[in-house]
C-alpha cells in the first residue's frame, strides 16, 4: 500500500491524464471486441478511424471533412471577428459613459440568458436558412461575453491609475490608449475566450437545426442514417478542433497580455 | 528666509462631502490655510481620517474644494496639471511597460523625442538606484523599488512641486528608512519643493523643514513648526533622534495630533 502511494506521489500530472485517456480507450476496445454493445451504439474503434480516413479523403455527402470544417469555421470566425470588432469598442465605451451603458444594457441583459437556439428561429424567419442567419446568431452569441467583460474591466480600473496619468500630463485620448486599453486587455481576452467557447457550441447546435454542410450537420445527418462511426468521428474532430482553438487563444493571450494577473 | 518665493497658497479651504452620496454630510476640511515656499519640504502630520489626503487631492487638482482656493504662482488652480506631480501610497506603476518606460511615461505622452528624454530618464533611474532594473517589469520589483520608480517617474517630469501621499506607509521599517534617506538626499541635492503627508511623527521630524499638524476631522491646521533635524541627519548626525530637542518636539507633536488619547 505504501509503495502504491509513493508511486502515485511521484507520477507527473500529465502521465495521470494520459493514463485516464488510455483507460477510456481500453474500455471502448473491450466493449467492441466482446460485443457488449451493438455496432450501432458503440462503433468499433477501427471503423471510426476508417471513417475518419474516408470522410477526409472521399468526403461525406458532397464535401470532405476539411470542407465541412471550413464551412463551420467560416461561419464561426466571421461572426467571432465581427463580434470582437464591435463588442470591444462598445463595451469600453459603456464602461466609461454611463448613458451609453444605460442604452445598451437592457438589450444585452435580455439576450444574455436566452439560449441562442430560441432566437435562432426568429433569425431564420428574417434572414432565411443560409449562412446569413447563422452568422448573425453566432455574432449575437459571441458579442455578449466580450461586451460584458469589457464593461466590468473598465469599472475595475483603480482611480489612482488614471489620476497618475493625469498628473503626468495625459489627456483623455492618451489615458484611453495608455492606461484603459492595456489595463482592460487581460479581461477582454478572457471575454474573447469565453465568447469563442460559447460561439462554438452555438455553431454546432445551429448546424444541427438547419444546414446542409458543417461539422454539426454532418454529425446529425450521420445519426439519421445510423452511421454511428461517422457520428463518433465527427464528435472527435469537434473536440480536437475545440481544444486547438482554445490552445491558440491561450498562447496568444500569453504573448499579447503577459501582465495578466499582475494588476 | 524672507527672500523665498511663494509657490503655492492655500486659502480658507473647506471640503464637505455631500450627504446625497449616501451617509451623512461630513466635513473633511475646515478653513485650511497654508503657504508653500519654493524649496520647502513640508510634512503634514495628522491622524488617519483627518483629511490629509483630501487636502493633497485638492492641491493636485484631482478633487474640487467646497469653498476656498488654491493658488499656484498666484494663479488659481483648475484641475490637474503636470506642474504638480503626485506619488500615491500604493505605487500605481503600469505593469504592461518596463520600469524605464514607466519612468519615461510623462515625457512619452508629451511626445518628447526619445533622444532628448533618454538621458534624463537614465539620470533618474540611477538616482533612485534602479539602473539594473531598467528593463524589469514593475511586478518583478519589491515594494520599496516600486515606490522608488514612482518617485523617479514624478521627478523626471520636472514638476514644480511633488505631492506625496503617505508614500512609505506600506513599506517595512528598513525599506522605509532607506526611502527616507533617498528622498532627503534628493531634496538636499536638487531642492525640489516637496509636500509629504504622513501619520508617522518620526518621518515628519526626520524629513521636513516644516511640519504642519492637522486635527481630527474636520481637518484644520493646528500648528506649524520649522525644524532642521533633516539637515543634521544629512550632515551625518544619525543620533539626532535621541537629542532632547527632538524628544521634546516629538512629544509636543504627539500631543497636538492626539495620538495616545484613544
Amino acid at each position: 500500500m505504501k509503495k502504491v502511494r509513493a508511486v502515485i506521489a511521484q507520477t507527473k500530472p500529465w502521465v495521470i491524464s494520459v493514463i485516464s485517456m488510455c483507460i477510456i480507450l481500453l474500455a471502448w476496445i473491450v466493449i467492441s471486441v466482446l460485443g457488449i454493445a451493438s455496432m450501432r451504439t458503440v462503433p468499433p474503434i477501427q471503423s471510426v478511424i476508417y471513417s475518419l480516413y474516408s470522410i477526409s479523403t472521399e468526403g461525406y455527402k458532397g464535401s470532405t471533412l476539411l470542407g465541412h470544417i471550413g464551412a463551420s469555421f467560416f461561419r464561426l470566425f466571421t461572426a467571432f471577428f465581427l463580434a470582437i470588432l464591435t463588442a470591444v469598442p462598445l463595451g469600453l465605451l459603456s464602461g466609461q459613459i454611463r448613458k451609453v451603458r444605460s442604452a445598451l444594457e437592457p438589450v444585452i441583459e435580455f439576450i444574455r440568458p436566452l439560449p441562442p437556439l430560441a432566437y435562432y428561429t426568429v433569425l431564420v424567419l428574417w434572414m432565411g436558412i443560409g449562412n446569413g442567419s447563422k452568422i448573425m446568431l453566432l455574432y449575437i452569441a459571441c458579442f455578449t461575453p466580450i461586451y460584458v467583460a469589457c464593461v466590468s474591466a473598465v469599472s475595475k480600473i483603480p482611480a489612482s491609475y488614471i489620476d497618475t496619468a493625469r498628473t503626468l500630463g495625459a489627456g483623455r485620448r492618451q489615458i484611453f490608449k495608455r492606461v484603459i486599453l492595456p489595463y482592460t486587455a487581460p479581461d477582454i481576452f478572457t471575454g474573447i475566450r469565453t465568447s469563442m467557447g460559447h460561439g462554438y457550441s452555438t455553431l454546432v447546435a445551429a448546424e444541427m437545426v438547419a444546414a446542409a454542410s458543417g461539422m454539426g450537420w454532418m454529425v446529425l445527418d450521420a445519426s439519421n442514417w445510423l452511421r454511428s462511426d461517422v457520428v463518433f468521428a465527427g464528435i472527435i474532430v469537434m473536440g480536437i478542433t475545440g481544444i486547438l482553438i482554445d490552445k491558440i487563444l491561450r498562447e496568444l493571450e500569453k504573448r499579447l497580455v503577459p501582465w495578466k494577473g499582475k494588476l | 528666509m524672507n527672500e523665498k518665493k511663494i509657490l503655492m497658497t492655500v486659502r480658507n479651504l473647506c471640503l464637505t462631502y455631500d450627504a446625497s452620496l449616501g451617509g451623512s454630510e461630513t466635513e473633511a476640511l475646515e478653513d485650511v490655510n497654508l503657504d508653500i515656499y519654493e524649496g520647502d519640504f513640508i510634512c503634514v502630520l495628522g491622524p488617519s481620517g483627518c483629511g490629509k489626503t483630501s487636502l493633497l487631492n485638492i492641491m493636485a487638482g484631482l478633487v474640487s474644494a467646497t469653498s476656498g482656493s488654491v493658488l499656484m504662482n498666484g494663479k488659481r488652480i483648475r484641475g490637474v496639471d503636470r506642474e504638480r506631480a503626485v506619488v500615491f501610497q500604493t505605487p500605481t506603476l503600469y505593469p504592461w511597460i518596463s520600469v524605464k518606460k514607466n519612468i519615461a511615461f510623462g515625457p512619452d505622452i508629451r511626445q518628447v523625442p526619445e533622444s532628448e528624454s533618454a538621458e534624463k530618464v537614465d539620470h533618474y533611474l540611477k538616482l533612485v538606484g534602479l539602473e539594473d532594473f531598467a528593463d524589469s517589469k514593475p511586478y518583478e520589483l519589491s515594494g520599496g523599488m516600486r515606490q522608488r520608480t514612482a518617485l523617479a517617474r514624478a521627478l523626471v517630469n520636472d514638476p514644480s512641486i511633488i505631492l506625496l501621499d503617505e508614500p512609505f506607509g506600506a513599506l517595512d521599517a528598513f525599506t522605509r528608512s532607506s526611502m527616507q534617506d533617498l528622498i532627503r538626499n534628493i531634496w538636499k541635492e536638487t531642492s525640489p519643493t516637496i509636500f509629504l503627508i504622513t501619520h508617522d511623527v518620526d518621518e515628519a521630524l526626520m524629513l521636513g523643514n516644516r511640519i504642519v499638524t492637522m486635527s481630527q476631522r474636520p481637518g484644520r491646521i493646528i500648528k506649524e513648526f520649522e525644524t532642521s533635524f533633516t539637515d543634521r541627519v544629512f550632515d551625518g548626525d544619525e543620533d539626532v533622534r535621541y537629542s532632547q530637542e527632538y524628544i521634546n518636539m516629538r512629544k509636543e507633536l504627539l500631543t497636538l495630533v492626539g495620538y495616545g488619547k484613544a
